[in-house]
C-alpha cells in the first residue's frame, strides 16, 4: 500500500513539474501574432518573407476561429498575456480599446479608404490599421432582371421595389425575387444607415429606434416580406445558397465581398455570368452602406512594438495585400492597390470601389454588437407580424438603454467622449 | 455496511477533492459573481465593479427572454425525458426478444446517435429538416402530409429539437435497460406463467416493478442532461426563431461569453442549477413515496 502510495506520489509530482516547465519554458517566438479564420491561413504563408527580411527573427502565427476570437482575445488581456499582433473585427475593437488593452498608435501612412481610417479612431487616438475591408452591397441575376425588363438594378428604393415586383411576376412557385434571411441584421442596418438619423443617440447614451429614421427603414424592410418578395427564412436554412440563386431562387442578395469567392467556388465557370453585383439603392438615390473588415493591432503589454509596427507596414504592402486578395478575396484596405491589375480588371469588384467611397461608420462602442443582435430579433418578431413598427422599435429603445446603462454611469464620471477614453481617464495612475 | 474503516476515506479523498476543487468552489464563486456588476467596464477598471444584491435576479424575473428561455428549457425537459424513459425501455424490451444472431446489430444501430457527436449528428438533422430539400419533408410530401417550415417555425422548432435530443438520448438507456431486464430472475415469469398472468400483466407487474430503481436513476440522469441543453440548439437554430429555441443555458452563454456581462450570466447559472437540484429533489422524493406504498 505505501510503495503504490509513494509510486503514485512520485508520477504526480513529475506530472507537476512537466506542467509547470511547459508554462515557463521561454518561446522562441520573436513576434507572436493571432489572426482569425482564413486570414490566419493567408498571414501563414506570408510570414517567410518578413523572416527573410530580418535574419533570426521567427513570427509565430496562432489561428483563431471567428466564433471564439473575441473571447480568446478579452482572456488573454484579462490574463495579462496578450500576443504582440492581433486582427481584430473592426466591431470588436471597442471593445479591446474600452479594455486599455491597445497601444495608440502613430498613423501608418497610407493611402487608406477614410472610412476605415474613422472606425479605428476613438476620440481622436487610432487605435488599429485597416487590413482588408468590406461592405454590403447588392448580388443579383442580370439575366433575370432583363427578362423581367430592367437592364441594371434600380438606385432607389421605390425603382427597386417596382423591380421586385415585376421580377416576382416572372418567377416560380418557391422562387423569390429578395433573399433576406431573418437571422442576419446587415441588411436592416444598411437600410437604417441610409437614413438620416443615427441608431443611438446623446453620444451613444440612448437608443434611438423609435426614430421616424429607423421607423421608415423597419418599414421598408418588413413590406418586402409583407408583399412576399422575400420569404421568412434564416440563413440556416439554406443549403447552398450559391447554387440556389443562380437556379433562380433569389434575384438579389444584399451581401459582402467574401460570396465573390463563393459563387466562384461553388458554380462552375460557364455560369459565372449568371450573377453580378451592383451599389446598394437609398431612400431617393444611391445609398451608403456599411463598413467593415478588420484592423492590424499591437497591444500595449507587447515588448516589440517596433518589430510590430515593421511586421504591419510589411502586410500593407501593395505586394501582401494583393496576395491576400489572391489567397482569401479579401478586399484590400488601401486604395492604390485597387488600381493594379488583378482588381482593376475584376468586372464584379466595381461596385464594391463605388460603394466603398459611400460608406457610413457604425457607432464604434462595445455593446453594439450586442445591439445588432438585438435588432435582429426584434425584426424577425417584425417580419413574422408578431409586433407592429412602433411597439416594437419602443420597446427596443428600452432595452437597448437598458444595455448602456453601464457606458451611461461611467460617461457621468468623465468628460463627454466615447467609453473607451472614459474607462483610460478613471485610472489615471496606469498612463503611459 | 458495518465495519467502517478510515482506508475508505482515502480512497474517496481524490474525488472529494477534485469535486471541491472543480465543483464546489467555482459554484460558490459564481454565486458570489451574480450579486455584482462585473462586466467590460469592470474588468476594465475594478473601481467599476460593485456590489449590486439581488439586481441580476429580479432583472431576469422582469426579461421576456428568459421567461423564454425558461419555457423552451422545460419544454424539453417535460416532454424530453418521458419520451427518452418510454423509447429506451421499448427498444430494450424488443431488442432483448429478437433473435440472437441480428441483436447485436440493431443495438449497434440504435446506440450508433449515442456516441457520435452531437454537432455532427445536429448538422445531420438539419440536412434531414430542411424545407425543401429534407428527407423529412420528402417523406411528408409523399404520404399527402404538406412540407412544414421545421426550423423556421418558432412552435415546429422546438419540437424538432427534442426530437433530436430524444432520438440521440434513448440509445444510452436502452443498453442501460436491456442489462437490468437481464438481472430479473426468469423464475418470477414462469411462476407467473403458471398462474395464467398474460404478457401485459407480465410486463407491468413483474418487468416494470422490478426495472424501477434503473428508470428512475436514468430518469435522474436524462433530466440533469436536458436542463442543460446546449449544443443541438446552438448548432440547429441558434436559439432562433424569434427566440424560440434558446435555452437557458445558450442564453448564459450569449450574455456571458459574447457580451460581457458576466454578472447576469452568473445569475442565470445559479437559477438553472437550482431549478436542477429542485428536480432531483422532487425526483428522489416521487421514488421514495412510490416505494413507500
Amino acid at each position: 500500500m505505501k510503495a503504490v502510495l509513494s509510486r503514485a506520489v512520485r508520477v504526480a509530482v513529475l506530472g507537476a513539474v512537466i506542467v509547470v516547465c511547459a508554462g515557463c519554458a521561454h518561446t522562441p517566438c520573436g513576434l507572436t501574432v493571432w489572426a482569425i479564420g482564413s486570414e490566419a491561413g493567408a498571414l501563414e504563408r506570408m510570414v517567410p518573407g518578413f523572416e527573410a527580411s530580418r535574419p533570426g527573427v521567427l513570427v509565430c502565427v496562432q489561428q483563431l476561429p471567428w466564433s471564439s476570437a473575441q473571447v480568446r482575445l478579452l482572456s488573454a488581456v484579462a490574463a495579462g498575456d496578450p500576443p504582440d499582433v492581433a486582427q481584430v473585427g473592426d466591431t470588436d475593437l471597442a471593445t479591446l480599446v474600452a479594455l486599455h488593452a491597445l497601444r495608440p498608435e502613430p498613423r501608418i501612412a497610407g493611402d487608406f479608404f477614410p472610412a476605415a481610417l474613422r472606425v479605428a479612431r476613438f476620440d481622436g487616438v487610432s487605435y488599429g490599421v485597416p487590413w482588408y475591408i468590406d461592405t454590403r452591397l447588392l448580388f443579383y441575376l442580370p439575366g433575370i432582371l432583363r427578362r423581367a425588363g430592367f437592364a441594371r438594378p434600380a438606385r432607389t428604393w421605390s425603382g427597386w421595389v417596382k423591380q421586385m415586383r415585376a421580377v416576382q411576376r416572372i418567377l416560380h412557385r418557391g422562387q423569390y425575387a429578395l433573399l433576406a434571411p431573418t437571422n442576419e441584421a446587415e441588411f436592416l442596418e444598411v437600410l437604417a444607415l441610409q437614413e438620416p438619423a443615427p441608431m443611438l443617440r446623446d453620444g451613444g447614451r440612448y437608443g434611438n429606434f423609435a426614430s421616424a429614421s429607423f421607423r421608415r427603414a423597419l418599414s421598408f424592410y418588413r413590406s418586402l416580406y409583407a408583399q412576399h418578395l422575400a420569404p421568412r427564412i434564416s440563413n440556416r436554412q439554406l443549403i447552398n445558397l450559391w447554387w440556389e440563386m443562380a437556379r433562380g431562387d433569389f434575384v438579389f442578395y444584399v451581401s459582402g465581398p467574401w460570396n465573390i469567392g463563393e459563387f466562384r467556388h461553388f458554380l462552375p465557370p460557364h455560369d459565372q455570368d449568371l450573377w453580378m453585383t451592383a451599389p446598394m439603392p437609398g431612400p431617393d438615390g444611391p445609398g451608403v452602406s456599411t463598413i467593415g473588415g478588420s484592423d492590424f493591432v499591437i497591444f500595449r503589454a507587447s515588448a516589440h512594438a517596433e518589430l510590430a509596427r515593421q511586421f504591419i507596414r510589411y502586410m500593407l504592402a501593395d505586394k501582401q495585400q494583393l496576395r491576400l486578395y489572391e489567397l482569401t478575396g479579401d478586399l484590400p484596405a488601401r486604395r492604390g492597390v485597387w488600381h493594379l491589375p488583378p482588381l482593376a480588371a475584376n468586372t464584379k469588384l466595381r461596385a464594391f470601389r463605388a460603394q466603398l467611397n459611400r460608406v457610413r461608420p457604425f457607432i464604434a462602442i462595445p455593446e453594439w454588437n450586442e445591439i445588432m443582435s438585438g435588432m435582429r430579433r426584434m425584426a424577425a418578431r417584425v417580419a413574422a407580424g408578431d409586433a407592429s413598427v412602433r411597439g416594437a422599435t419602443r420597446r427596443f429603445d428600452r432595452t437597448v438603454d437598458g444595455w448602456l446603462a453601464a457606458r451611461r454611469e461611467l460617461l457621468a464620471h468623465a468628460p463627454p467622449s466615447n467609453a473607451a477614453s472614459a474607462a483610460r481617464r478613471t485610472r489615471p495612475s496606469e498612463a503611459r | 455496511m458495518t465495519g467502517r474503516r478510515p482506508s475508505g476515506v482515502l480512497f474517496v479523498l481524490p474525488a472529494l477533492v477534485l469535486l471541491v476543487v472543480f465543483v464546489f468552489i467555482p459554484l460558490v464563486g459564481v454565486l458570489g459573481l451574480s450579486l455584482t456588476n462585473l462586466d467590460l467596464y469592470s474588468l476594465a477598471n475594478t473601481a467599476n465593479l460593485h456590489a449590486i444584491g439581488a439586481e441580476n435576479y429580479l432583472h431576469l424575473l422582469r426579461d421576456r427572454r428568459a421567461w423564454q428561455a425558461l419555457a423552451a428549457t422545460l419544454a424539453v425537459v417535460v416532454v424530453g425525458v418521458p419520451a427518452t424513459l418510454v423509447l429506451s425501455l421499448i427498444s430494450a424490451l424488443m431488442i432483448e426478444s429478437i433473435a440472437e444472431r441480428w441483436r447485436g446489430l440493431f443495438r449497434t444501430a440504435l446506440f450508433v446517435p449515442v456516441v457520435c457527436s452531437t454537432v455532427a449528428i445536429a448538422i445531420g438533422w438539419r440536412y434531414l429538416l430542411n424545407t425543401r430539400f429534407g428527407l423529412v419533408n420528402h417523406l411528408l410530401r409523399v404520404l399527402g402530409l404538406g412540407a412544414p417550415n421545421w426550423l423556421g417555425n418558432p412552435h415546429l422548432a422546438i419540437i424538432a429539437i427534442t426530437i433530436v435530443v430524444v432520438w440521440k438520448g434513448f440509445g444510452y438507456g436502452m443498453i442501460i435497460v436491456a442489462a437490468a431486464r437481464r438481472e430479473i430472475p426468469e423464475e418470477l415469469y414462469e411462476a407467473a406463467r403458471i398462474e395464467g398472468a398474460g404478457v401485459r400483466q407480465r410486463l407491468l407487474r413483474i418487468t416494470v416493478p422490478m426495472l424501477a430503481p434503473t428508470l428512475g436513476l436514468l430518469a435522474l440522469l436524462d433530466v440533469s442532461g436536458y436542463w442543460q441543453l446546449f449544443a443541438e440548439p446552438y448548432v440547429l437554430t441558434r436559439g432562433g426563431p424569434l427566440g424560440s429555441t434558446t435555452s437557458l443555458l445558450l442564453l448564459m452563454y450569449d450574455r456571458g461569453f459574447l457580451w460581457w456581462r458576466w454578472g447576469a450570466a452568473s445569475a442565470i447559472a445559479v437559477v438553472l442549477t437550482a431549478m436542477m437540484w429542485m428536480f432531483a429533489w422532487a425526483q428522489r422524493h416521487a421514488r421514495a413515496d412510490w416505494r413507500g406504498e
